[in-house]
């Protein structure tokens, strides 16, 4: 994903715009699988305060995380307008829950501009960089990061 | 003294002795008859006895003759019934005999000689009959039996046995009976005696008992008659008969003597009567002589007297009768000249006061033209009251017409503002309807708002497809876009509208609580218009009685102005009568002016001014008595104000 992210400058890609409370996030649209709408997790023993539980998925088992608790944004219980972004990050498939799926934007990387340094190391980690896009400020999440690194690694 | 006693009983108590004396004796006789009777009926009872007594022993004699009877004839027959046949005489002699026994048993010596017979007639039978028959059944000793019965047999011995006590007895009845016909005809006898007696000594008390009543009642009432008579002829010398008796006949002599003393005493006084009617003759013709003599004086007198009157009759009040009188006339002189002073004394009062009177009258005339003209402004000053009052009662029969009106417009207005109440309901119904049909839109809107939340998710899965499928899927991504704008619009329309039904149902619930309070201001105006409504009813209700009320003011004003008007009219003949007082008192006081009465009467028009010495203090009193009666009259009415001074001054120009 890095890779992509450093390739052409003047490459074009398109992004997946969301919110969360009252900030906008996007991630790149070739890593979302599919967008649905929020059904209850099933909650698993012995998990973090992020990880809402499991859900079936066609057969399949489908781990939610709720993302703004991970992100450390005020959370409120999810309703049926919440929405289930399911996303590959490396060979996993997590589902990400997020307030709702604004926008699809197209755009180049020349448009992305660097997370100032007044921001934490944290912060850093998980945004990679800012749009300013229409007055709005949209900010590009890093997904390899959205997991810890030792399920990263162990993934 | 027993004469005068019974001299001194009222005749009915007499005739009722006299009667009583003669019952007494009539039932003395039959007391003694009665007893005689009784002695008669005991003998007569004893002769019977001593005759039933006969006959039974001349039955018992004859059952003994049919004993011996059939004896003989047993003898002759020896048939044994014959022997029967005296048995049965035998039996019948024994009852026979026994019979007698009870009827004699007064006597003793007669029972012990019919029990010797009994005794005798057994032995009889039983020596002949029964010897006899049993000797005559033996043919051998029959002739015995013969003999038995012959001449001096034995039959005949025992016989006279039986027969010599039967006679004995038969004697001493036979006596009885003579004895008590003896007695019987002594008894009769006396009897017969006592009766004539009896009627005897009655006869000669009724008659002694007639004698003495006539002697004691018809002769004194005769004697009365023939006093009363004389005296009824005038005869009161007759002495009145039997005045000391004290029955009724006393009592009417002393009555006759009252008529006697009566009469005597009338002619006592007719005597003296006559008497005076003497000494009066006499007196007479005494007091015919001194008339005469008084005649003469008397013809001067009248002379005096007739001039003393040709000048009172010339109305000349001064004159007095200055010659002598003949002393019994003295007196009538100076009456008459008194009568003469007090008449003249009179006419100067009646002077003054008819001159005050003249002036009243006068007054009463300007007061009279001043209660007139005043009672003529009066009348006009009522009859515009009476207008003024027409048009007051028109008026408010006009406010009462058009508080009934109000009333009626009023009630009207009520029942709008009630229909409207149920107006108002409805449209709080209605608003409540819109309400639901709000909510029934809401969740329509909550479905598409879903059905554009599920396009838009399917849009982004479209997008996400597109740009996975690279410049193949550019096309689908620009529909899937297209998709996605088309559910947003979808989900931002739904989401307008939500927000516009929110506030429809606010708007809604706002207007009901609007609707709410207008049902209560509404319910609020009906219950004043209804307060209105009797408010208005009240005003109509003293409208009319303030026309009811206008209407009595409205009568009394005219009655009064009816009255003023008689009254005017009354005034105006109280005006026209106080002018002909005014002028009557001046013809009275040119009448009263005619009278010569001195000094006082010559100046008829001020005699006040000039009073007689003598007179003075009363002619001040009068003038007194008249000024303050002006001016009391001048306060009374306010009518009477401008005489006033008038009266004043004159009064001052008096004094």
């Amino acid at each position: 994903m890095t890779d992509t992210v450093t390739q052409g400058v003047a490459q074009r890609r398109e992004l997946i715009a969301f919110r969360i409370g009252d900030q906008e996030f996007c991630v790149d649209i070739m890593s979302v699988r599919e967008i649905r709408g929020w059904a209850p997790a099933t909650p698993l023993p012995r998990t973090p305060s992020f990880v809402k539980g499991v859900i079936n998925l066609r057969g399949a088992v489908l781990p939610i995380i709720d993302l703004g608790a991970r992100l450390g944004l005020n959370t409120s219980e999810p309703t049926a307008r919440h929405v289930i972004m399911v996303v590959h990050i490396g060979e996993r498939t997590i589902g990400l829950l997020v307030d709702a799926v604004s926008d699809i934007i197209n755009m180049s990387d020349d448009l992305v501009q660097p997370t100032p340094d007044v921001a934490s190391d944290q912060v850093k980690t998980f945004v990679k960089g800012l749009f300013a896009l229409d007055g709005r400020m949209v900010s590009l999440i890093a997904l390899d990061r959205v997991l810890p690194e030792t399920e990263a690694e162990a993934a | 003294m027993a004469d005068v006693s019974f001299n001194d009983w009222k005749i009915s108590r007499k005739l009722a002795a006299g009667f009583a004396l003669m019952v007494m004796v009539i039932m003395a006789t039959g007391g003694i008859t009665f007893y005689n009777l009784g002695q008669l009926t005991a003998a007569r009872g004893q002769l019977t006895d001593s005759k039933l007594a006969l006959d039974t022993l001349g039955r018992a004699e004859f059952f003994l003759a049919r004993q011996e009877n059939s004896f003989r004839g047993f003898l002759i027959s020896l048939d044994p019934y014959y022997l029967e046949r005296a048995k049965s005489h035998q039996d019948n002699f024994k009852k026979t005999m026994s019979e007698v026994r009870t009827l004699v048993a007064g006597h003793p010596e007669s029972v012990v000689q019919i029990d010797a017979a009994v005794k005798a007639a057994d032995e009889w039978y039983a020596q002949v009959v029964d010897g006899g028959s049993a000797l005559a059944m033996n043919p051998l000793t029959y002739s015995d039996a013969a003999t038995m019965v012959g001449q001096s047999g034995l039959a005949d011995e025992l016989m006279t046995k039986v027969e010599g006590p039967m006679e004995a007895v038969l004697k001493v009845e036979t006596a009885d009976v003579a004895a008590a016909t003896e007695r019987l005809a002594t008894i009769n006898n006396q009897t017969t005696a006592m009766i004539a007696a009896a009627l005897a000594i009655a006869a000669a008390v009724a008659a002694i008992l007639g004698w003495m009543l006539t002697k004691m009642i018809a002769t004194p009432i005769n004697s009365m008659t023939s006093a009363m008579r004389r005296l009824a002829e005038g005869d009161s010398s007759v002495e009145v008969p039997a005045r000391g008796r004290k029955d009724e006949v006393g009592e009417m002599a002393e009555a006759v003597q009252v008529f006697k003393d009566a009469a005597i005493e009338k002619a006592r006084l007719e005597s003296q009567t006559d008497e005076q009617r003497r000494q009066t003759e006499a007196e007479r013709a005494r007091n015919e002589a001194e008339r005469a003599a008084t005649a003469q004086e008397q013809a001067k007198v009248v002379a005096g007297l007739a001039s003393g009157l040709d000048h009172l009759a010339r109305g000349d009040l001064t004159f007095r009768i200055s010659e002598p009188f003949p002393g019994d006339y003295v007196k009538l002189r100076d009456d008459f000249n008194a009568a003469i002073s007090q008449l003249q004394e009179a006419m100067s009062v009646v002077a003054i006061n008819v001159r005050a009177m003249r002036s009243g009258a006068g007054e009463i005339s300007q007061a009279a033209d001043d209660l007139s003209r005043r009672t003529e402004q009066q009348a006009a000053s009522l009859e515009e009251t009476a207008a003024a009052l027409d048009e007051i009662t028109a008026t408010v029969r006009k406010s009462a017409e058009g508080a009934k009106q109000a009333s009626a417009v009023v009630a009207t207005s009520r029942g709008d503002a009630e229909k409207t109440g149920h107006v108002v309901g409805d449209a709080v119904q209605a608003m409540s309807e819109i309400e639901k049909s709000s909510e029934q839109i809401t969740q329509i809107i909550g479905v598409i708002d879903e059905i554009a939340f599920q396009t838009n998710l399917l849009a982004l899965n479209a997008g996400v497809e597109a740009a996975r499928a690279g410049d193949a899927g550019r096309g689908f991504a620009v529909v899937a876009s297209e998709v996605r704008a088309l559910a947003q619009r979808s989900a931002d329309a739904a989401k307008e509208i939500k927000s516009l039904i929110s506030a429809s149902s606010q708007q809604v619930a706002q207007g009901v609580g609007l609707v709410g309070e207008t049902g209560k201001a509404l319910e609020r105006i009906v219950s004043q218009v209804a307060e209105i409504d009797g408010l208005v009813s009240e005003i109509a209700a003293s409208a009319q009685e303030q026309a009811t009320g206008l209407h009595q003011v409205n009568t009394a004003v005219n009655e009064m102005d009816r009255v003023t008007q008689q009254n005017a009219a009354m005034v105006e003949e109280t005006t026209a009568a106080s002018h002909s007082l005014a002028t009557e008192a001046e013809s009275l006081s040119q009448s009263v002016g005619r009278f010569n009465i001195g000094a006082t009467g010559e100046a008829p028009a001020a005699p006040a001014s000039r009073p007689a010495p003598a007179r003075s203090s009363r002619g001040e009193s009068f003038a007194n008595r008249h000024v303050p009666q002006m001016k009391n009259s001048s306060r009374d009415g306010g009518a009477a104000r401008r005489p006033e001074p008038v009266a004043e001054s004159e009064g001052w120009e008096e004094f």
